[in-house]
């Protein structure tokens, strides 16, 4: 699968040592949806398919990695959970800190989906 | 009020979009770069559309306002041609140079700068303000660290930096702001907050006039 041209476009996730083709393999095996408008899931969308995910789009602002449905829960000034379940996600309002959100979110799911089974994974929450 | 993107790169283009959407701000959009196949993963405003075209030209272009795009190259030699008249200076370089340029001029001029950087699965994000420490005060000096090319850079780290930089900035607007130095780990999700205490800085100097002297440059008067 790794042409001239693919190694040069994700060089600079594959020198990442955790990550390295491995990983690229199984992010570019993976699938996101993402829902909902506003700067936080347009963000997560943008890094996730430049990793090589599948994005799939929602019209509820939805979340879910691969079966897994998970929620965005705003909480005030201690900024935003990522939880397990079901729901539609709160992203938070101010365009900056949204956008925190959505690359933060974008780095753990990253981290979470280039991992082998087993191995090196945090659990689902995010503080 | 104008803001300065040094840099239309992984961490200037979100700042960049960010900043463009409020009709208050006007953006200078510096970048000699052209778009190349390797970016589009972490510097996702572009597309295989924009390859081999100017990164500054682009963004500009695609946040509906062309006249902000400088296609040059930041230095010692233009910085007044480029940052005069900037009521912020964003960092989206990713070299030392460019750093200890901005970080002089704004040091002269009296002007926050927001310093930024990504690399692995680490970022950085500093306001950096006219009575607080310089980059030198922080890092010691010619901390050149290795590059992304080298050692890889996890796309959205870049994109969190930018955001916690620009809440920086937005507290700093509203009056509340001290200097800290935020540290971001991406592998281990934390964001680490330290806070700097406001210092002499005997580095640079301002407005043409002598480096302020630290205790140990003072002549003996006795």
């Amino acid at each position: 699968m790794w042409d001239n041209a693919m190694i040069e476009r994700y060089s600079r996730q594959i020198l990442v040592r955790e990550i390295d083709f491995a990983g690229s393999e199984r992010l570019l095996a993976s699938e996101v949806t993402v829902g909902g408008e506003g700067v936080g899931p347009v963000w997560l969308r943008h890094y996730l398919a430049g990793a090589g995910i599948s994005v799939i789009e929602a019209d509820r602002p939805i979340l879910q990695v691969g079966p897994r449905p998970l929620r965005v829960e705003s909480r005030g000034d201690q900024g935003f959970w990522l939880v397990e379940g079901e729901g539609e996600s709160e992203w938070p309002g101010s365009p900056a800190a949204a956008m925190v959100a959505g690359a933060r979110l974008g780095v753990f799911i990253i981290r979470q989906l280039s991992q082998a089974e087993g191995a090196g994974k945090a659990g689902w929450q995010l503080i | 009020m104008t803001v300065v993107v040094v840099g239309a790169g992984a961490v200037g283009s979100p700042a960049a979009a960010i900043l463009g959407s409020q009709p208050e701000i006007s953006l200078r959009i510096l970048d000699p770069d052209t778009v190349s196949l390797s970016n589009l993963p972490r510097q996702v405003l572009y597309t295989e559309a924009d390859l081999g075209q100017n990164k500054a030209e682009v963004l500009a272009r695609s946040l509906g306002h062309p006249e902000w795009a400088v296609p040059a190259a930041l230095s010692d030699a233009n910085g007044d041609r480029w940052l005069t008249g900037a009521d912020l200076v964003v960092d989206g370089t990713d070299n030392w140079p460019a750093r200890k340029t901005i970080d002089t001029w704004c040091r002269r001029h009296g002007r926050p700068w927001l310093f930024l950087s990504a690399l692995r699965w680490e970022a950085q994000a500093a306001l950096m303000v006219p009575d607080g420490p310089c980059l030198t005060c922080l890092f010691g000096p010619g901390q050149e660290g290795p590059a992304c090319f080298e050692v890889g850079v996890v796309g959205p780290m870049a994109g969190w930096t930018a955001g916690v930089g620009l809440e920086l900035w937005s507290s700093y607007q509203a009056g509340a702001y001290r200097p800290v130095l935020w540290l971001l780990d991406g592998w281990t999700n934390t964001a680490t907050r330290i806070d700097l205490t406001p210092s002499r800085c005997p580095h640079v100097d301002r407005c043409g006039q002598s480096p302020r002297p630290n205790i140990a440059q003072v002549p003996d008067v006795g």
